[in-house]
């Protein structure tokens, strides 16, 4: 005899799946149900350890705060000096030294030529000067012309004027240095 | 007449559902109810959990910087400290120190020999900070008695002394000179204490730095106290030092 015209044997076949269907359903649900609980069972007891300890550091850095306070000068004074010295640093390395410049550029200056006048401004040096003979025009400005050259202090050179006084027998010159 | 046997059918349709599958309803209905738990409670607290332990760590993090800044205060000497605290705020001020500038000048005065004519103040706002100046300067125009030679001993000795300054422009003729000077203040931002930030202890280049600068002239003496100054410029024409 066919199953198929055996309609009570697939009855039980099919309540046989429907019941191992809800079987593995309820465990499902079962175990889902418990794998929550014990999650959240977890979560407390470490969020528990976490509050407790998290309570135990505040209370130390309380402490620790305390005991730094008779220090707090010395501490606001580390702090101010630290950041005075970054600052001094940068100021230092952004200031143009004006005394080395004029110093080396007078340096140069040979006896027999008077300076009649000085500029300085904004990386420029303007010189007005007088000699009574051409020698030591002329070593003073073979000295900036190599200065020049060797970008040393003097990064340009020009000069503005040159006039001779028969009068007076003098040379009157006029110089600009970029710096 | 459709339509109620429709509904008929319908509810008919659902009881026999129901019967069939009533046993499935609770098991169903406790995983949705377990699923909606996970994703909306259990996710955002296991979140929140995961944010306390960082928060912890940072906390740790802070306590342990804590306490070795209080090591490093222990061992600090206050004399020496107060000492460089003391330099470096001679050097670059905190607000605009006119004593000090003024100490300043008449100590270059007096070691170079060379006499004030007179001197200019461009002083600026007294109460607020310059904006936009990371480095901001306090403007003093000085009359020089005497020429080039003048000026570069003038000059020389004020680079050596504190507080720092810079020279912008120099004038000079034969007897009469005009030197200006930029000398530098940097005020301290206000900022809230943070602990969590350590202390660093000076530094190599910083102790070069210091005792480079206690070469430097520290000028003492006091100066008259007939100094006024006004909101924009103070002009004195009489030599204050000779």
């Amino acid at each position: 005899m066919s199953d198929d015209i055996n309609l009570l044997v697939k009855k039980d076949k099919n309540l046989l799946k429907e019941q191992s269907k809800l079987k593995v359903f309820r465990l499902i649900a079962i175990c889902s149900l418990l794998t929550i609980l014990l999650i959240s069972l977890s979560i407390f007891l470490l969020n528990q350890k976490l509050s407790n300890s998290s309570a135990e550091i505040e209370k130390d850095r309380e402490s620790v705060l305390v005991e730094m306070k008779p220090f707090s000068e010395k501490e606001g004074k580390i702090i101010i000096v630290n950041n005075r010295i970054d600052n001094i640093t940068k100021v230092l390395n952004k200031r143009m030294d004006v005394y080395k410049i004029l110093n080396t550029i007078l340096g140069k200056i040979p006896d027999g030529i008077l300076i009649e006048t000085l500029e300085f401004k904004e990386k420029k040096i303007s010189m007005n000067i007088t000699s009574y003979s051409l020698i030591p025009i002329d070593v003073f400005f073979n000295d900036l012309i190599e200065m020049a050259k060797r970008k040393e202090i003097v990064k340009g050179l020009t000069l503005e004027s040159l006039d001779a006084s028969s009068l007076t027998g003098s040379y009157k010159i006029s110089i600009d240095m970029n710096i | 007449m459709d339509n109620l046997a429709r509904e008929h059918i319908d509810i008919n349709t659902l009881r026999v559902l129901y019967s069939r599958y009533k046993d499935f309803i609770v098991p169903f209905l406790v995983i949705v109810v377990v699923i909606g738990l996970f994703v909306k409670i259990t996710i955002p607290t296991i979140a929140d959990l995961l944010k306390g332990y960082e928060e912890q760590k940072i906390a740790i993090q802070t306590l342990e910087n804590l306490r070795s800044k209080l090591s490093f205060v222990k061992t600090l000497d206050a004399s020496s400290l107060t000492s460089q605290f003391n330099l470096v705020s001679k050097a670059l001020p905190i607000v605009k120190d006119f004593d000090s500038i003024l100490n300043a000048i008449s100590d270059s005065s007096n070691k170079s020999g060379v006499a004030i004519g007179g001197f200019k103040f461009l002083v600026g706002s007294l109460s607020k900070e310059e904006e936009g100046n990371e480095y901001p300067t306090l403007n003093i125009n000085l009359s020089l008695i005497g020429g080039t030679q003048a000026v570069d001993k003038f000059i020389g000795s004020l680079t050596k002394a504190l507080p720092l300054s810079e020279i912008t422009k120099v004038s000079a003729q034969k007897d009469a000179s005009t030197v200006a000077i930029d000398f530098y203040y940097k005020p301290i931002k206000p900022s809230k204490y943070d602990d969590s930030l350590p202390i660093n202890q000076i530094s190599n280049d910083g102790l070069k730095l210091i005792d480079e600068l206690s070469t430097f002239n520290i000028p003492q003496s006091p100066i008259s106290d007939s100094v006024s100054t006004s909101d924009s410029v103070s002009t004195f024409s009489a030599n204050p030092f000779f």
